[in-house]
């Protein structure tokens, strides 16, 4: 009889961990479907890395047109927030090398501007063409899905009952491009 | 000997609710309290049907049934005798050893001569205090310490239970012996009876032996 309790004690303590460890198993899968579709907005087709490394393509071009009339240490600024944007990985990182490139842009912009007319008036148009271009950039950016699905995400992971398997089944939040 | 039959709940019911849940982790989404909530729902349910579409399984023990003699020392005795009998039954019907389970039916069968030899005379009981508080509860300690152990196959458990199996026969011996001491008195009356009238029927002439 003492046998045959000690199976049934067995079976529920069995039990019970299958049902804890299946539901991680099923949060943890969950969690990474939900951020595998949020990550998608922020380095598949059509993201917001795709968008910032056109954009990068256009600052190039600025340089370019820029190195018609300036010095290698003007333009030198710009270049650096082009590799900080290459080297950015992750969206924060890439947040903060865009906001610097779009301050070196202005700058650059600025001090051609400030050359007159010693500036081509088809390197004028050009350069109005790149700086909308990158403007436009960061609206399609803004209106990205990223930062709403991570949002979905964190709020997800963070709330009961997935948040008590978040430590266990090492689930992280995602970052968010810029806030 | 009367028999008793007890019904035991098959396990399976438990298990499906663990599988109910792998299954519904694998195939669906699990992270807010209604996917839980539907987990728990479909788990409960398929807990339930198997609960009673699997029948209860019968077990049989048979447990020995003593009077009581009216003398409080003897019925005592015999009433934790038929306890450890029960306890005996139950080991032997849970460990799986078939020579083990020959073993114990043997101690059983001495077990309950001893206790219904002691019901009927209650004069006795004394006789078999030691057995009764300390070898009889030792070898069913002993005997549960294997059923305890019996599913596990470490090498401290196997040889455990290789002891134990080699053991079980100095605890027949010693059943038996106890047996054996306790008809001691009244195998001795028998004997003396069987003498005495042996004498008066050769005396008397009627033993048919020539002189």
């Amino acid at each position: 009889m003492e046998k045959i309790k000690s199976r049934r004690t067995t079976a529920w303590i069995v039990t019970i961990i299958i049902v804890f460890f299946s539901s991680g198993f099923g949060v943890a899968k969950t969690a990474a479907m939900m951020r595998r579709d949020a990550e998608s907005y922020f380095s598949g087709n059509n993201s917001i890395t795709e968008d910032l490394d056109t954009k990068t393509g256009y600052a190039h071009n600025i340089i370019t047109i820029a190195k018609k009339y300036l010095e290698e240490d003007d333009v030198k600024a710009l270049r650096q927030s082009i590799n900080q944007m290459d080297t950015a990985k992750t969206p924060s990182l890439k947040y903060k090398a865009n906001l610097q490139l779009n301050d070196d842009v202005s700058q650059l912009k600025i001090r051609l501007e400030s050359l007159g007319d010693a500036v081509k008036d088809m390197d004028k148009l050009y350069l109005d063409k790149m700086i909308f271009n990158i403007q436009s950039i960061d609206d399609i950016i803004n209106k990205s899905g990223y930062n709403s699905s991570a949002r979905d995400y964190n709020t997800a992971v963070n709330s009961i009952p997935a948040s008590l398997f978040k430590n266990i089944f090492g689930i992280r939040n995602l970052e968010l491009y810029g806030e | 000997m009367a028999v008793k039959e007890i019904k035991v709940k098959s396990n399976i019911p438990i298990y499906s609710i663990g599988v109910s849940w792998i299954l519904y982790s694998l195939v669906f989404k699990m992270y807010r309290i209604i996917d839980f909530i539907i987990a728990a729902c479909i788990s409960a349910v398929v807990y339930m049907a198997l609960y009673f579409i699997i029948p209860d399984k019968n077990i049989e023990i048979t447990e020995p049934d003593f009077v009581k003699s009216g003398d409080k020392t003897a019925d005592e005795i015999v009433e934790r005798g038929n306890i450890m009998l029960g306890e005996l039954l139950e080991i032997k019907g849970s460990i799986d050893n078939v020579i083990l389970k020959n073993n114990i039916d043997e101690l059983h069968k001495t077990g309950s001569l001893i206790y219904g030899y002691v019901s009927k005379n209650p004069s006795s009981a004394p006789s078999i205090k030691k057995f009764n508080d300390y070898y009889f509860p030792e070898t069913v300690k002993i005997l549960k310490a294997y059923d305890e152990i019996d599913d596990f196959a470490g090498k401290n458990a196997n040889e455990t239970k290789t002891k134990i199996e080699k053991s079980i026969q100095s605890m027949i011996n010693a059943f038996n012996k106890q047996l054996d001491n306790l008809l001691y008195d009244k195998t001795f009356d028998v004997r003396t009876d069987i003498k005495v009238l042996e004498t008066l029927l050769a005396e008397e002439g009627l033993s048919g032996k020539e002189d």
